[in-house]
Formats: structure tokens, C-alpha cells, sequence
């Protein structure tokens, strides 16, 4: 493999709401320290822009929401400037809108994990129940609704309290009618329908971030427990368990799928039943991916050299108790740094432009 | 007993870890003494004689103690 990979990563923004790509720039200097990391940012004002360690070049991308033309627009803009030879997407909606220009990819030379677009919508939130179904998996009692009308039906039929999701991101607990409609509004004008709606589950919360090799199998799994939460409901801290009938879980899910590329499965063990019920699959690194590389499971490595063509043999599993607790901190920037990102980007470009 | 008490972690400082769930407790000297003993097969019979040969305990306290913790680790679902 080439001594100088170029890289590029996106989401990077470790605030409130921490992105994947930071922890997956992390893990790879580890492996691959000679590596240049380019950012793609759809922000200018991410923080892991500016991070000691984050990337050594960064270039602002039209919102995904701008379309496919504006992005590789976008990105042959770059091309000219930074070559690319892998890129790991990290964001939902980036990756909903790249599935279907994977060729795009291919004609630029750059090699890119993404899911085919009928396999992304077969673990999509709203067909979250016929993947279980195969699967042999519980999932919460699940409606979904295009309208706010429509939404306050479904509520009544599920009960409260319940949980209200837009498509991509946001998750809500809605314990009336009242508290349902406005927050469906909200996620309708924020993300796009269809909202979600979940029958509420008690139990402890499980992640399992892993790597699927395309064939049904994985290159490794790192399951954790939740430990800590923020106000939103987001892990702010996990530890690490072995646990064979959620490992057993995520292999029908993966195996089912043919997945490959990264993952995240997220379940509650139901407290009433004992059951672990299937919360939703993302279709990337989760932001505590780093974590496990510094416990000697680095999964965005074992990812760079997947799509080199290296050989890649499974992760060893991540060895139960060892804890991760998310810690923030500052950056400091220059306003001759943020200046400089919009230094390439022409007047009427899409990201300069509000979605 | 059931495999979670088999598969708890110990150290020596008290902390015990299920693997399996990711719960963390803090025992007590004798309390960790006694999840280790249990881990090796012993008995309640043989836990409570453990009690009075190694601690300066009435007969009677070392039952009611021992039956409290026990009931403890059933709470907890270990035993």
C-alpha cells in the first residue's frame, strides 16, 4: 500500500451533538501516521477543524441537502487542489444522498465504503420492523406518520409516552398529545418526513459498533453498555461487556443484510421482558469510535485498508470493562482560519447557501 | 448459583463487574470474600462456618448477616 494515503473525513464537529469524523482522524493517525487527512466540512464552524490533530486540510461542502451535482461540483473544485484516495462519509443524510452516486466515486478514483441504496433503506428506521422480523429481533411497537394529524393517531393508538424520531437524526420523548404534535411539527420542518413513533422501552442501553465484510460475516464488533447520558439521551459514557446473545443479534442483522462497511446497532434490554429490542442501525461509525482503537480494536483502520485491497484479518474483541467517558474541551482558532475555508469557495456557491 | 455469579470479575480492592450487563459494585471485605467462596461451589452451611472461624462474630449475627447478603445477591439476580 502507498506510504502517503490522503484521506478524507467528514463530520466533524465535537460540540453538543459530537460527529464520528474527529475519533475516526484519531484512529487512523494511529495506524497510519504518515497519512494526510483531509476535512470535508459542511460547516465552517466544526470543531475538530481546528483540533490539535485534526485534519490537515479542510474544505467546506455544499449541505447534502443542495443535491448530488452541487457535491461532486464541489468536490472536483477540491480534486483540483487535494487529491483524495479514500473518503469516509460519516453523516446520515451525506450518506443517504451518496448511495445513489457510488459510480461517482469510482470514475474519481476514490474508493469509498456505501451501502447499495436497497440496503440502506432495508435498516432505515421506518422498515426497522420487517428487518427485525427476519432477523428473529424485537423492535418497539412502531408507527409512522407523514403529518402531524396522522402522528397524533398513531400516539393515540401506541400510548404514551412515546418516542417521536425524525428520519435521520433527533429523538424526542413525548409523554401527551400536545407534547407529540408540536414535536412532530418541529422534526417535519427540520428533517423531512416520515416521523417515527416508538413505544417507549425501560431497560439499560446497549451499543455495538462493527464492521460488516460485505458477505454476510464482520471484521469485528465492540459491544458496550451506556453508562452515562446526556440530557438529549446521547452516550456520554460506555463500557465495554461480552454478551453472546447481543453479539448473537448484530450477526443476524449483519448476516441478513450482507452489510458492509461500518455500523452501529443500538438495542435496550427490555427490563420487563429480558428481550433486547432493536433500536435502530446506523450506517457509520458511531462518535465513540475511537474508543475501541485505543483498546486495540481500531475499526477505521481495518476500514482504509478494506478498501485498499489490504488484507484484513478480524479485530480481536474488546475485552470486558474498559469504560469510556466523553471529555470536552476547547479549541482555539484564528479568524484568518475560518476566512480561509471560504478562501475556494465561489459566490454563488450551494454552501454559501442556507438549505 | 447461576453462571452470572460464576462470571463476575473481581479485583481485590471490592469491585465485581458482570461482563454480561456492564454492572459495576463496590463489595465490602467480607462480602467479596464471600462471592469468591461462592464461586468456588461452596455452600451457605460452609459460608456461615468461613464466617465464624474467620471473624470475631456471634453465631447469631453471622446468620442474620449472611442471610441478608444472600438475599441481597438475589435482589441482584446472582444467585
Amino acid at each position: 500500500m502507498k506510504n502517503n494515503l490522503r484521506i478524507a473525513v467528514s463530520g466533524l464537529n465535537r460540540g453538543d451533538n459530537p460527529q464520528p469524523g474527529s475519533g475516526i482522524i484519531r484512529s487512523i493517525r494511529r495506524n497510519f501516521p504518515d497519512a494526510a487527512i483531509i476535512g470535508l466540512a459542511y460547516d465552517a464552524m466544526e470543531s475538530g477543524i481546528y483540533a490539535d490533530g485534526g485534519p490537515d486540510e479542510t474544505y467546506l461542502m455544499p449541505f447534502p441537502a443542495a443535491g448530488i451535482v452541487a457535491f461532486f461540483e464541489r468536490l472536483d473544485a477540491i480534486l483540483t487542489r487535494a487529491s483524495i484516495d479514500v473518503y469516509i462519509p460519516t453523516l446520515d443524510s451525506e450518506i443517504e444522498l451518496l448511495t445513489h452516486a457510488r459510480t461517482g466515486f469510482v470514475e474519481r478514483g476514490i474508493r469509498v465504503c456505501l451501502p447499495d441504496p436497497a440496503t440502506l433503506q432495508h435498516r432505515a428506521k421506518q422498515h426497522l420492523q420487517r428487518l427485525a422480523k427476519e432477523c428473529n429481533t424485537m423492535v418497539p411497537d412502531t408507527k409512522i406518520a407523514n403529518d402531524t394529524n396522522a402522528a397524533i393517531i398513531a400516539g393515540a393508538e401506541l400510548g404514551y409516552p412515546l418516542i417521536v424520531k425524525g428520519p435521520y437524526y433527533d429523538a424526542k420523548l413525548a409523554s401527551s398529545e400536545t407534547e407529540l404534535s408540536a414535536t412532530t411539527t418541529r422534526l417535519l420542518s427540520e428533517w423531512g418526513g416520515p416521523v417515527i413513533l416508538q413505544r417507549c422501552v425501560q431497560g439499560p442501553e446497549f451499543n455495538a459498533l462493527g464492521l460488516g465484510d460485505g458477505l454476510g460475516g464482520m471484521l469485528g464488533l465492540c459491544c458496550i453498555r451506556k453508562t452515562l447520558l446526556s440530557e438529549k439521551g446521547k452516550g456520554q459514557g460506555g463500557i465495554t461487556i461480552e454478551e453472546s446473545r447481543l453479539s448473537a443479534l448484530c450477526s443476524r442483522i449483519i448476516r441478513s443484510l450482507k452489510w458492509q462497511g461500518p455500523f452501529e446497532i443500538e438495542v435496550i434490554l427490555d427490563a420487563e421482558s429480558d428481550d433486547y429490542v432493536l433500536i435502530e442501525m446506523n450506517p457509520r461509525f458511531p462518535a465513540w469510535v475511537d474508543f475501541p482503537s485505543m483498546i486495540g480494536a481500531n475499526f477505521p483502520a481495518v476500514l482504509v485498508n478494506m478498501l485498499m485491497g489490504e488484507k484484513t484479518e478480524r479485530l480481536p474483541p474488546c475485552p470486558a470493562g474498559r469504560f469510556y467517558i466523553r471529555h470536552q474541551t476547547e479549541v482555539a482558532g484564528r479568524v484568518e482560519d475560518f476566512a480561509n475555508l471560504f478562501a475556494d469557495v465561489p459566490q454563488n456557491s450551494a454552501i454559501l447557501q442556507t438549505p | 448459583m447461576n453462571n452470572t455469579l460464576t462470571n463476575l470479575l473481581l479485583n481485590d480492592r471490592g469491585v465485581a463487574f458482570n461482563p454480561s450487563t456492564g454492572d459495576a459494585l463496590l463489595l465490602s471485605p467480607t462480602a467479596l470474600r464471600l462471592v469468591k467462596l461462592l464461586q468456588l461451589g461452596e455452600n451457605e452451611e460452609s459460608l456461615l462456618r468461613h464466617l465464624l472461624d474467620e471473624y470475631e462474630v456471634e453465631d447469631s449475627t453471622a446468620r442474620r448477616d449472611l442471610d441478608s447478603f444472600l438475599t441481597q445477591l438475589d435482589q441482584m439476580q446472582l444467585l
